[in-house]
């Protein structure tokens, strides 16, 4: 099962002719994933690596039966090959493309909420199934196939999740990277809740960060989970209206600090991690091992 | 990038708003990204109550929005059109890449105009691409000499203790604030973090740009760290290498590399006299005990 992905999904990069987004059809399809094409406005009927590349979306689907697409275009042309990705009827998008303006990143988040498609990003390192699907920056060949789900904001706790989950022998069934700015297409709540309803899943990981309230509000429903969670809050010693990195990160209302966020976890009985060296320890620890 | 006072108050009376001037208070309004929602909100506050409305990205700014804001602030009935048409402005300029418009006091004047008394006011630098009317107001950068020096280069910086002896340079958001968390929880000192972004591998002239920049923070201690993905680790090392000998650092120098080519790397900077790790906690540690 996992999450997001499946063995049946069908990749297009948009923005396939550019360096990133050529670097990234090779990779991903390398590490097992079902690419299809690539759109590139302007340039259809070219090839990248033997991959078709099409004027729009729509041909892309029509053509291909594509159902996801990484993106990697240049963020000032983000809004519009989002939007056209959704109305194409694309149902998983990543956006791995970082600096796209507040305005357009609330636009094309509400425009796919909208349409019922999923959104990871602006300024997300992807989602990865390993063994099966690779729509992530992260390499495969690090990570131990088993049944912890991981949603972090950060694409580098991520990798350092999956590395300290794999010192104490445990596997993972999906990494999902959701995103460092502000206004994200999806929550932790959102990826939380499809990790509960995952069968192959036995525990969450979840990494947050200072800034905004999505840990926070993931909390709720963390309390109705049956699955262990562990959670991670990152930035509790970060200097006051500084940028930690990424766009959203910075220190905010009461709510959208480390203490706020560790305590609302804690109350809907999380096992909370000082950082993410002890997510294996605490996760070996919850299932009982 | 922030606008002064003067600056904002020059938007709004360059589209028709009413700017100082005598009137009764009715106190703040203002429209922020809501970042948790996706939407912008319309925040107007009078007498220390705030009231936040959401605006719905699809149906922009509507009338009745207007009408609770302005029963909430008790604008005058005579006032109503002028006070809609400067939360019109407001919107518009939130819809011009606006992250905050904030206008404190607004004023109600006798002659039936709302007047703006203070502006506060915080564009996108991100969507400058789109705005070259803004070149005017120059690049603005917040924080210290250190962390503008830093994005300047393209990095992103914090300086949580100008005293601090530590430097950590890292790739990664996540890392920066995680490095931080811990060394912090080890009560070392740390003067500066950064996230390189998408840094480490542009050449040695970019890397020696950021060691002249730890450089002159003077650090006891400078770690240096990232896990990488892509098998570039070892090109990584080779211009972190060379940028040392062009901007060498002073102090010790700590080396935390994981992922891709990592073994190659810490061979590397092992050759070049620098403290190599593979674990991220003992880089850490090592970096702590000489706090």
């Amino acid at each position: 099962m996992a999450i997001l992905t499946g063995p049946e999904t069908r990749v297009i990069v948009q923005g396939i002719t550019g360096n990133v987004g050529s670097g990234f059809a090779r990779r991903l399809a390398a590490s097992g994933s079902t690419v299809v094409g690539g759109v590139t406005p302007g340039r259809g009927g070219r090839q990248v690596d033997g991959l078709p590349v099409f004027d729009s979306c729509h041909e892309a689907v029509t053509a291909t039966g594509a159902d996801t697409s990484f993106m990697c275009v240049p963020a000032p042309f983000a809004f519009d090959a989002c939007h056209e990705a959704v109305d194409a009827g694309i149902k998983l998008v990543v956006l791995y493309i970082e600096n796209i303006p507040f305005l357009d990143a609330l636009r094309m988040t509400a425009y796919a909420r909208a349409r019922g498609t999923v959104v990871l990003g602006p300024n997300s390192a992807g989602c990865v199934t390993p063994g099966r699907v690779n729509l992530s920056e992260l390499d495969p060949k690090f990570l131990l196939k088993g049944n912890i789900g991981v949603v972090a904001k950060s694409g580098a706790m991520c990798a350092e999740s999956a590395n300290y989950l794999r010192e104490e022998g445990l596997g993972v069934t999906t990494i999902v990277s959701i995103g460092g700015d502000p206004v994200l297409g999806a929550y932790h709540r959102d990826i939380l809740e499809r990790f509960e309803a995952d069968p192959e899943t036995k525990g969450v990981v979840m990494v947050g960060e200072i800034g905004g309230r999505s840990e926070y509000d993931a909390a709720p429903f963390v309390k109705t989970m049956t699955k262990p969670v562990v959670a991670v809050i990152i930035g509790g010693s970060s200097p006051p209206d500084r940028q930690m990195g990424h766009l959203g990160a910075r220190l905010g209302a009461e709510e959208e600090n480390a203490p706020a966020k560790r305590a609302a976890l804690a109350a809907a009985g999380a096992h909370l991690g000082d950082n993410v060296t002890e997510v294996g320890r605490l996760m070996r620890r919850a299932l009982g091992g | 990038m922030i606008l002064t006072d003067e600056e904002g108050k020059r938007l709004f009376a360059a589209r028709g708003v009413a700017v100082a001037g005598e009137g009764a208070l009715l106190g703040r309004i203002s429209i922020r990204l809501d970042r948790d929602r996706r939407c912008h909100a319309l925040v107007v506050e009078r007498d220390g109550k705030e009231m936040s409305l959401s605006i719905d990205p699809f149906t922009g700014l509507l009338a009745f929005v207007l009408r609770r804001a302005a029963k909430h602030l008790s604008v005058p009935e005579e006032a109503r059109a002028s006070f809609e048409a400067l939360v019109r402005v407001l919107y518009v300029l939130a819809l011009s890449d606006a992250l905050r418009v904030e206008i404190d006091p607004v004023l109600a004047r006798a002659d039936g105009a709302i007047a703006v008394g203070g502006v506060a006011m915080e564009f996108d630098r991100i969507a400058r691409f789109r705005h070259p009317e803004w070149a005017e107001y120059g690049e603005r950068l917040p924080g210290t000499e250190a962390e503008q020096a830093f994005m300047r280069l393209g990095a992103v910086a914090a300086e949580p203790d100008p005293h601090g002896r530590i430097v950590a340079v890292v790739s990664g958001a996540g890392l920066m604030m995680t490095v931080l968390d811990m060394l912090t929880a080890m009560k070392a000192t740390v003067r500066c973090v950064v996230d390189m972004q998408g840094l480490p591998l542009q050449g040695v002239e970019v890397m020696r740009s950021i060691f002249e920049n730890a450089g002159r923070m003077s650090p006891k201690i400078t770690l240096i760290g990232g896990r990488f993905q892509a098998p570039v680790a070892d090109r990584f090392a080779e211009a972190v290498i060379a940028a040392n000998k062009l901007a060498p650092l002073t102090g010790r120098v700590v080396t935390w590399i994981a992922g891709n080519r990592a073994p190659e790397a810490q061979a590397m900077f092992a050759a070049a006299g620098f403290e190599p790790h593979d674990d991220m906690r003992a880089a850490l540690a090592a970096v702590a005990k000489d706090r």
